[in-house]
């Protein structure tokens, strides 16, 4: 898995996401959600489909902290009886996923 | 928060601790020409005292130097970042035009309060008498001048496309809906110090703003909107020194004097219920202006206010704090309250900056799974009967002004506690006259300070005495500098709709 | 309680019924049907016959519900400023006890809104 470069000179490459699941709650996962930049880096929440539609979309790594492991994996396992959700006809959305 | 200094390398240079003592500490000193009360005339009248201001602790220990430097880097990197989506037509990623009203909310609402805040705590940073303090909020005032900055910049670019942007200074100054928010903030500025931190380090930024910034912040990520993350990336980690500013100032308080814990009670009593009536807005942008939903109000409320506040209050109980007032209030409206103001907003969508409309079928049944108890019962029938009419032309208008709450100057739509069918009607007389609340929450803020409320500027009020540019909604209109069938109405038909399916289609086209 | 302030606090309140060019704010509100989503606020002389709110005012800003044509006027129960109250029809607004402000709500027996859902 990809990590954030070091601090880098320059302009930050917006096409460079990452993102780094910190916990869980209930059905939703808490990730930190980075752009091009360690400093650019904002705290999400997502339920779990909605979660990996996001990372496919923004072609974004995930990586698990450790003390998330657990509960992320145990979210993952239940997530097989979690519907995906539902595509909205002729959003921009369609193409993406 | 890496502010970590190599500079002990260098012998002749100070220390961190040393360098911090001289620029914080260090600048406060006690004035000998004139006295103590004199220069800092606004510390005392709250009734809040203070024996040590020595006792403040700052957990960030950041000095002036640093922060600039700091920020300046990171602002440099946001500003690239903003730049390149302008250029790379973010605006075309979003997944549908319906999702800049929320936007549009946000500009108009929110992010002039990010401004009113820099004036916050620019006033009360000169008004502390302890050095500590007055620092941390001298650089929360350039935080909130910085944040109120990049939402203009990033939103600006929203401006060319969609409607109802192009002036926001002027709306929040104006527009019914938007003295929810104004009046808010005036209470709070209008305040002294410890009240202004109380209500907005503490009760605003540490107890109810992760309920705006990472639903919100999610929301706008999910919907495509990068834009508007980048100003999340330059709030949230500022957020975390909000938040801890909040927590001190309140212990602060609490540990220097016992008389000190009344009057902190009562103003977190007063600020949790008036930011939540602000939030009102949040929650219908939740749950009916996303395109893609990210979680249900009531979910929201339940992690960030009912565990996340509950443990916070519980830790507090310890200075003899409790939980806000009406806590239980808000836990009941949790099923009730973005139906209740989207439906608002749909009434009188003759006169907002952005524009409502009926959710869609798999919206519909969206919020009948999130809201199991209340949904199908009191709200789908109607919004169904409304889209039954607006499909036959009749979409409905309500064509007369609605009562205002003196307080929260919301439109008195709440209902009833324990009857979610009845409108909640407060009122009391002062001075022989009649005041009129949404809720037991709101009159007791009156009935507290009456003489500041009765000086309410009411919307409905100011248009009824002639104040407001006219009496008929093209003059209102125009009076709040919006543009009449553009900023307003059904999104169905709007000229936002229009643009929006002519880029799809051009994008469909040339992906075949 | 008194605000507590640097200096004197004391203000006017700035609705005061003065302001309003002879008129009065009236409140008004149809209950059971909240697809109006909060009472209708009005600005009426106080001379104004209160039959003026239910022949004109009413049904202009209600006829679009589908149970308005329903209501059955010998029927409905009123309330003004949180008291019962049975208005005159014939009889001023001041004369039936509306003042600057008043509250007048109303309840239409049987009609319980859009699918009994009160809307």
């Amino acid at each position: 898995m990809a990590e954030p470069p070091a601090e880098q000179p320059g302009v930050p490459d917006i096409n460079k996401r990452w993102v780094r699941v910190t916990g869980t709650h209930g059905d939703f996962v808490l990730f930190d959600f980075t752009i091009g930049d360690p400093d650019l880096t904002v705290e999400l929440i997502l339920p779990f489909p909605a979660f990996l539609e996001f990372c496919a979309t923004n072609h974004a790594p995930a990586t698990v902290e450790p003390a998330a492991q657990a509960a992320y994996e145990r979210l993952h396992r239940r997530s097989w009886t979690i519907p995906l959700p539902q595509r909205r006809p002729g959003g921009a959305s369609d193409r993406l996923l | 928060m890496s502010i970590a200094d190599k500079s002990t390398a260098k012998p002749r240079k100070l220390g961190l601790k040393e360098r911090y003592a001289h620029l914080t500490r260090g600048l406060g000193w006690e004035t000998t020409y004139q006295p103590m009360s004199k220069v800092f005339p606004f510390t005392d009248y709250e009734g809040i005292k203070i024996h040590d201001w020595d006792k403040w602790q700052d957990p960030f220990r950041l000095t002036m130097d640093s922060y600039w430097k700091f920020q300046a880097e990171k602002e440099r990197k946001l500003y690239a970042v903003i730049d390149s989506f302008a250029q790379n037509n973010g605006h075309l990623n979003i997944t549908d035009a319906r999702y800049v009203n929320a936007i549009k909310l946000f500009l108009t609402g929110v992010s002039p309060l990010e401004y009113s805040a820099h004036r916050g705590y620019a006033h009360v940073g000169r008004h502390f008498v302890g050095a500590g303090p007055r620092i941390a909020c001298q650089m929360q005032a350039i935080d909130e001048l910085r944040h109120a900055q990049t939402q203009i910049h990033t939103i600006s670019h929203y401006n060319k496309f969609f409607d109802g942007l192009h002036d926001a200074r002027h709306m929040h100054d104006h527009v019914w809906y938007l003295s929810v928010p104004k009046s808010f903030f005036e209470d709070a500025c209008s305040a002294g110090p410890f009240e202004f931190l109380t209500a907005i380090s503490f009760s605003f930024e540490y107890v109810l703003t992760s309920l705006l910034f990472v639903p919100f912040m999610s929301g706008a990520a999910y919907n495509g909107d990068m834009a508007t993350v980048t100003f999340g990336f330059s709030a949230q980690s500022d957020e975390a020194r909000h938040m801890t500013l909040g927590l001190e100032i309140i212990k602060f308080m609490l540990e220097q004097d016992e008389g000190n814990v009344p009057i902190v009670q009562r103003w977190i009593d007063k600020w949790f219920w008036r930011g939540y009536r602000l939030l009102t807005i949040v929650a219908m942008m939740m749950d009916y202006m996303l395109p893609k939903r990210v979680m249900s109000w009531a979910e929201a409320w339940e992690i960030y206010f009912e565990q996340g506040g509950g443990a916070l209050f519980e830790d507090l109980s310890r200075y003899g704090i409790r939980m806000p007032k009406y806590h239980e209030v808000a836990s009941k409206e949790k099923g009730r309250l973005s139906h209740e103001v989207w439906a608002t907003f749909y009434n009188y969508t003759q006169a907002t900056a952005f524009h409502t409309w009926i959710p869609e079928k798999d919206e519909l049944d969206w919020l009948s799974a999130k809201y199991p108890e209340t949904f199908d019962q009191l709200y789908r029938p109607r919004f169904e009967y409304w889209k039954e009419q607006s499909d036959q032309g009749k979409r409905f208008y309500n064509n007369v002004l609605p009562q205002l709450c003196v307080t929260c100057q919301i439109p008195m739509i709440f209902t009833e506690p324990d009857d979610p069918k009845t409108i909640c009607f407060r009122s009391t007389l002062y001075k022989g006259e009649r005041y009129h609340f949404c809720s037991d929450g709101c009159k007791d803020i009156f009935l507290y300070e009456p003489e500041k409320y009765i000086q309410s500027w009411l919307p409905v009020h100011q248009i009824y005495q002639g104040n407001c540019g006219g009496a008929t909604v093209p003059e209102v209109l125009n009076w709040y500098h919006m543009s009449l069938g553009n900023d307003n109405m059904d999104y169905q038909g709007s000229p936002d709709e229009t643009l929006w399916n002519e880029w799809t289609a051009d994008r469909h086209k040339s992906a075949i | 309680m008194p605000v507590a302030s640097i200096g004197p606090y004391q203000f006017e309140s700035r609705d005061k019924v003065s302001n309003f060019h002879g008129n009065q704010l009236t409140y008004l509100h149809w209950e059971e049907h909240n697809m109006y989503c909060a009472a209708l606020a009005y600005p009426l002389p106080p001379t104004m016959p209160f039959r003026a709110i239910v022949e004109n005012l009413l049904p202009e800003a209600y006829g679009y519900h589908p149970e308005w044509a329903k209501v059955k006027w010998d029927q409905v129960t009123w309330m003004l400023d949180g008291r019962p109250f049975i208005p005159n029809l014939d009889a001023s607004l001041a004369e039936n006890g509306l003042g600057h402000k008043s509250v007048v709500r109303f309840w239409t027996p049987g009609l319980h809104g859009i699918g009994g859902t009160a809307t």
